[in-house]
């Protein structure tokens, strides 16, 4: 019986855009010049108990601000060098972000569905920081492409659910205003720089309560909503950046409610401002991302 | 600092009754308590002014318990508490028995832990100190046992570990101030317990230069020490009449200036039976730290937990 949890991971990762210049081209920004950004998470869970008063309730904020400075470039290689802190208070540099646009596909979002058993409870959304992002590149959006599995599913993955069968099923779908696949598809366009993505897969996903190690009942959802945007200046820097979740599911005995919201913005402060000086005068602009939010659910047994 | 890790137990609900809070605490009484711990961390460079690093992490849970059985001849209490887990655990209500003994609630109100550590040159320092948070939610009315229970809990000949033989006026000795129950010396609080009366229990220390940071210099290849200029902790705990906790916070505040960085980090534990506070939705605006924070329920065996941890 495999079995996920949760884990939030924060990881540093530049992004570079180039939204003007050709591969090659000397890059604007400059050794010294200094960038933050603040990140933020936020879960709610609530469990009530339907016959009688026990309830539990938590909920966990995160607040995360880093800054730091262009150390070096190295435009051979298209890397950069980052200074920053350590958190015993030492400088030191954080080098070989590559900035090279052209590795940059059409793989930056990814949507993922999580379970077990042949059936899913998670609906996910994130970016793969691990890419770096031009947004010339970003002009598709690959329905055919098999949403993730747990390992134990990979068997089943040849026949498994494309992107495209999950917005079949969706109860609805809003990505940038269109509210079907085929529409949304054509709202990726090289002039758009502001992606949104909501989905309602209330009727899709089932919530699996354990009775014992050996008996898991499945219940439907009485509402499961997925949100993603993601936001860029006409530069190509990113303004900001956010995922939404929100679930209620009752079941024979519990009432279980999950509400979930992760943001990434430019600036230190709660409203994005970006402080870099000299930011605004880039035609290409480096975003280092100090903490990309990046909650995934794992599995992982748990005894 | 290096990155602390705060595990908060459940264990704190271990409920210490005796057997005359069966007036007070009845079968199907439900009762509701509010946990709240804020942990800010904060690093500012002293080399590159501009450069920090910063978060804040609040992380409250609200808890109800049912009591289910009060046995006065077997000096028992039985509970039911429900505890939700995400993701892929089922929730679970917990059922416990406690033993229920006023003098071990008075005992577990206090408890002071310190590690001392020793440098490369073979001089001890005090690395840290803490004050734990495992006091009972509930306790009898018998005031005087409590007490008492509280006033071994200080006393100053008590060693801090089993097998050790540095005692708490050991440690004492080494902090700036502090004060028990509002009073500069043991023997005084200890004067103050020794009545029936249900008090105000608060402790509070100083030991701000008592307490050395240090961390590994990998540049140098060597541990480096700074004293902390600022190390405080307090405690405060209150029952109500009926001897539930009513409210309880502890702060732990930190700040250390290397020769690189100025680094401050401030923690707060709070519990009540007020209920959550609204909550800070959004926080915008502060300007605080970077926290790992660790939940543990050792008491079902599935866990939730919640690690934020940086890949550097």
């Amino acid at each position: 019986m495999k079995k996920i949890k949760i884990t939030t991971e924060i990881i540093f990762i530049l992004l570079l855009i180039n939204t003007i210049n050709t591969s090659g081209a000397s890059v604007p920004w400059q050794e010294g010049d200094m960038y933050s950004y603040t990140g933020t998470s936020e879960y709610e869970y609530t469990t009530t108990k339907l016959d009688g008063e026990l309830s539990s309730y938590l909920r966990e904020y995160e607040k995360n601000v880093q800054e730091f400075t262009i150390d070096n470039i190295d435009e051979t290689d298209e890397l950069i060098d980052l200074e920053m802190i350590r958190n015993n208070g030492e400088l030191y540099v954080n080098d070989g972000f590559s900035y090279n646009s052209t590795r940059f596909g059409t793989n930056m979002l990814n949507f993922e569905l999580e379970g077990f058993d042949g059936k899913y409870q998670f609906f996910y959304v994130y970016l793969d920081f691990n890419y770096f992002l031009n947004p010339d590149n970003f002009d598709s959006l690959n329905k055919q492409a098999k949403l993730s599995y747990e390992e134990y599913l990979d068997e089943e993955l040849e026949n498994g659910t494309t992107f495209e069968d999950l917005l079949d099923e969706a109860d609805s779908l809003d990505f940038m205003g269109a509210k079907t696949a085929a529409d949304a598809a054509d709202e990726f366009t090289d002039d758009r720089f502001e992606w949104t993505f909501e989905i309602d897969l209330t009727s899709v996903l089932e919530y699996p309560i354990e009775n014992d190690v050996d008996d898991i009942k499945w219940y439907n959802y009485d509402k499961y909503i997925a949100k993603s945007h993601l936001e860029y200046d006409k530069d190509g820097v990113l303004q900001s950046y956010s995922i939404y979740v929100e679930t209620s599911v009752t079941t024979n005995d519990y009432e279980i409610k999950l509400k979930l919201e992760e943001k990434l913005f430019s600036g230190t402060g709660a409203i994005a401002s970006l402080t870099a000086p000299g930011f605004e005068l880039y035609s290409v602009l480096s975003l280092f991302i100090a903490i990309p939010v990046l909650r995934r659910f794992r599995k992982e047994e748990i005894l | 600092m290096k990155y602390h890790k705060i595990t908060l137990l459940f264990s704190i609900l271990m409920i210490l009754l005796t057997s005359n809070i069966a007036s007070a605490i009845t079968e199907g009484e439900v009762y509701t308590f509010s946990v709240t711990q804020t942990e800010t961390y904060e690093i500012k460079s002293l080399k590159d002014g501009d450069l920090g690093r910063s978060s804040e992490e609040i992380f409250e849970y609200e808890i109800s318990l049912e009591i289910i059985d009060v046995d006065e001849k077997e000096n028992v209490l039985t509970y039911e508490m429900l505890v939700g887990v995400w993701a892929y655990s089922s929730p679970e209500v917990y059922n416990d028995t406690l033993s229920l003994n006023a003098t071990e609630a008075g005992k577990n109100l206090f408890r002071i832990y310190a590690s001392y550590n020793t440098k490369e040159s073979g001089t001890e320092f005090l690395q840290s100190v803490r004050i734990s948070n495992n006091f009972g939610l509930f306790t009898s009315t018998d005031w005087e046992e409590f007490n008492q229970g509280v006033s071994y809990a200080i006393d100053k000949d008590k060693t801090l570990y089993y097998g050790s033989d540095i005692t708490f006026e050991d440690l004492l000795d080494e902090a700036v101030s502090y004060e028990l129950m509002g009073e500069k010396t043991v023997a005084d609080a200890q004067d103050k317990l020794d009545t029936d009366k249900k008090l105000k229990y608060e402790f509070v220390f100083d030991f701000s230069g008592a307490v050395t940071y240090s961390y590994y210099d990998e540049k140098d290849e060597e541990t480096k020490y700074y004293d902390y200029d600022v190390y405080e902790l307090s405690l405060s705990v209150e029952y109500d009449n009926d001897g539930v906790l009513s409210n309880s916070k502890m702060i732990t505040k930190t700040e250390v200036i290397t020769d690189s960085a100025v680094i401050t980090s401030l923690e707060i534990f709070e519990i009540s039976t007020d209920g959550l506070s609204g909550f800070i939705a959004g926080v915008p605006g502060f300007e605080m730290p970077i926290v790992i924070l660790a939940i543990a329920i050792p008491l079902i065996s599935k866990k939730l937990v919640s690690r934020f941890y940086l890949k550097i």
